[in-house]
């Protein structure tokens, strides 16, 4: 009798801990901070005879802080990396993604000056619209990126009719040696440059628009304009289009899909006018990203393959449109519960040999990416 | 005589949307803050938490900030309406996400974390009297949610669910939620604190939502947009 009592009491226990909530972990402090500890070690295969395979292992600590007092917001984004290959490289960088204090002088009016990331566009891998940041990685798209410094006046207003919100975003950029040093050196053409853009977002019939004007005192005048919209519930378009005044413009079609086995298909085609043809790419030592006119970025992932909780298998091709050359990673993640997310991939890089993959100094590689977030 | 049974059956279906209208303002105030803990719990009894705090306005209206665990940390979700948008914190400018994906992985999906009132969703087919609680039958009012069809157990005394079981549209049972522990929120907020539910899909797998605070408070409609959406922590001060 005693057993079956303890055996109730044990289970009634179990029962509690269960459905217990401890309140006092939720009120809000004046601060809050994330963060991440990363590795990444990538194993190599050269294109050349000797020394086929190399060793690439590249750190990096993320620390974001935000101070909140009254109407204002501090912020900051810091970031620390190594990147160390034995005998060719030992690179330390800590650059400083953002830094910026925010006034929100009302439920519509805000102000912001400091350096801050801004994010524009719709696309997943490419932003023709993102005038003021910097380009993204299409090997690791969702990576943090460094902002540019910035004064930023908001304005912001709900309705209840089809037009369901608008925003509107004016924003001074001023260029020059000792302030944005890569906008200065990247598209003012070295010259001292104010620039100013503005953003006009509206959530218009379930669509989410924005239009984008963005004038330089050096530089042409650039315009821009992206949306994104759910078609069906599980089936969502998006697409950008920007244009240099008087001179070249670029856009972004693409999709994503989920499946009723929650498959996810992302797939965007992107095309540049001022983008190098097959010949051209023949010849070019850039090793910049999409320096083609065209391109087709396509991605699988099966979310809880197996029932496997927290697990996840992708599959992500991308294909230079006007040579052909193509890579491709096919890989596996897993968020462990003590906060630890681990991603192994198998990337290759293939195409003729003068093409922009094919001429890749890494043929392939397994990348190994562990992340401890905090 | 006619006439008498056009207003028997007007009244009825007036009762019955009231009935739901009725569950919805039981289960939470029209404008409210809320604090809630996820489990998901796996066959060999390995568990995830997730903490989240949530502001709700309206019938439509829902924004979702993660607190915990710190691999979600900053993590918000906006829904407005069918329209829903996930912000991860350092990726970028919100993505659109739907609502059968499930942002926390487990049993529950994004319509569940961020449910709306079931009077914006369903329409009640038919009503019956039971012994020990009311039946209702729900329709969706349009494709874009995310179970065609619900089958609602509610409780006489409190008006609250007991037991919902979600199908699809071929009549396939995805789930069913078991509300629980029924407690004393203040504000005349009595509500079950404890939302189980089990899938045929997820076998071994089960998911629990327990409310740990619910607060009436109004926030203005510019809360529930993009632009405010990487500031969503604001809500909570």
């Amino acid at each position: 009798m005693s057993k079956v009592l303890l055996l109730i009491f044990i289970s009634l226990s179990l029962y509690a801990e269960e459905y217990e909530f401890d309140m006092g972990t939720i009120e809000p402090e004046p601060y809050e901070y994330s963060g991440y500890l990363r590795v990444d070690n990538k194993l190599q295969h050269l294109d050349q005879p000797e020394n086929k395979y190399q060793n690439y292992l590249h750190l990096e600590a993320l620390f974001n802080f935000t101070y909140f007092h009254d109407i204002f917001r501090f912020k900051t984004s810091m970031m620390a990396t190594k990147d160390y290959i034995k005998d060719k490289l030992s690179k330390s960088d800590f650059p400083l993604n953002e830094l910026y204090a925010e006034a929100k002088l009302s439920t519509n009016h805000a102000v912001l000056a400091g350096k801050e990331s801004l994010q524009w566009g719709k696309g997943y891998y490419y932003n023709p619209v993102a005038f003021f940041d910097r380009a993204k990685d299409p090997l690791q798209p969702t990576q943090t990126r460094e902002g540019y410094v910035i004064t930023k006046y908001s304005y912001n207003k709900s309705f209840n009719s089809s037009l369901k919100n608008l925003s509107l975003d004016l924003v001074y950029l001023p260029a020059n040696k000792s302030i944005n040093k890569d906008y200065y050196n990247q598209v003012t053409n070295q010259e001292n440059s104010n620039n100013i853009a503005m953003r006009l977002y509206l959530l218009l019939y379930d669509t989410d628009i924005d239009f984008i004007y963005n004038y330089s005192d050096v530089a042409k005048d650039k315009i821009g304009i992206d949306f994104s919209k759910n078609i069906q519930v599980n089936f969502e378009i998006h697409g950008e289009f920007a244009k240099v005044i008087e001179e070249d413009y670029s856009y972004l079609l693409g999709i994503r899909y989920l499946t009723d086995f929650e498959l996810t298909i992302i797939s965007e085609y992107l095309y540049q006018s001022d983008g190098l043809n097959k010949e051209e790419i023949k010849t070019s030592t850039s090793s910049l990203p999409f320096i083609a006119k065209d391109y087709a970025i396509t991605s699988f992932t099966q979310k809880e393959p197996l029932d496997l909780l927290y697990f996840n298998i992708y599959y992500k091709n991308m294909i230079n449109l006007q040579d052909h050359s193509q890579q491709n990673k096919i890989g596996a993640g897993y968020s462990f519960k003590n906060n630890i997310d681990v991603d192994l991939s198998y990337n290759i890089n293939s195409g003729g040999d003068f093409s922009e993959f094919g001429k890749k100094q890494v043929s392939d590689f397994a990348w190994l990416r562990v992340t401890w977030n905090y | 005589m006619k006439i008498l049974t056009l207003l028997i059956a007007l009244s009825l279906t007036l009762f019955a949307e009231d009935i739901l209208d009725t569950i919805d303002r039981k289960l939470t105030p029209v404008s409210a803050q809320m604090y809630k803990k996820l489990i998901n719990i796996e066959p060999d009894g390995s568990k995830k938490e997730f903490l989240l705090f949530q502001a709700k306005k309206d019938k439509d209206k829902m924004v979702s900030l993660f607190l915990e665990p710190d691999s979600e940390k900053g993590r918000a979700t906006l829904r407005l309406g069918d329209n829903m948008w996930l912000y991860i914190p350092n990726v970028g400018r919100p993505l659109r996400i739907t609502s059968m994906q499930s942002v926390v992985g487990g049993v529950f999906n994004n319509a569940d974390i961020m449910r709306l009132d079931f009077s914006t969703e369903y329409s009640i087919e038919t009503q019956e009297e039971k012994d020990d609680f009311i039946l209702l039958n729900l329709r969706a009012k349009n494709d874009t949610v995310s179970y065609d069809k619900l089958v609602m157990q509610v409780d006489k005394k409190s008006l609250t669910p007991i037991q919902i079981e979600c199908y699809t549209s071929t009549k396939m049972l995805i789930k069913t939620l078991y509300y629980k522990k029924l407690t004393d929120f203040g504000d005349k907020i009595v509500r079950p604190a404890v939302v189980e539910t089990m899938s045929p899909m997820y076998k071994g797998y089960k998911s629990i939502m327990i409310y740990g605070k619910i607060i009436p408070k109004d926030f203005p409609d510019e809360a529930f947009t993009l632009d405010a959406l990487a500031n969503a922590s604001d809500l909570r001060r």
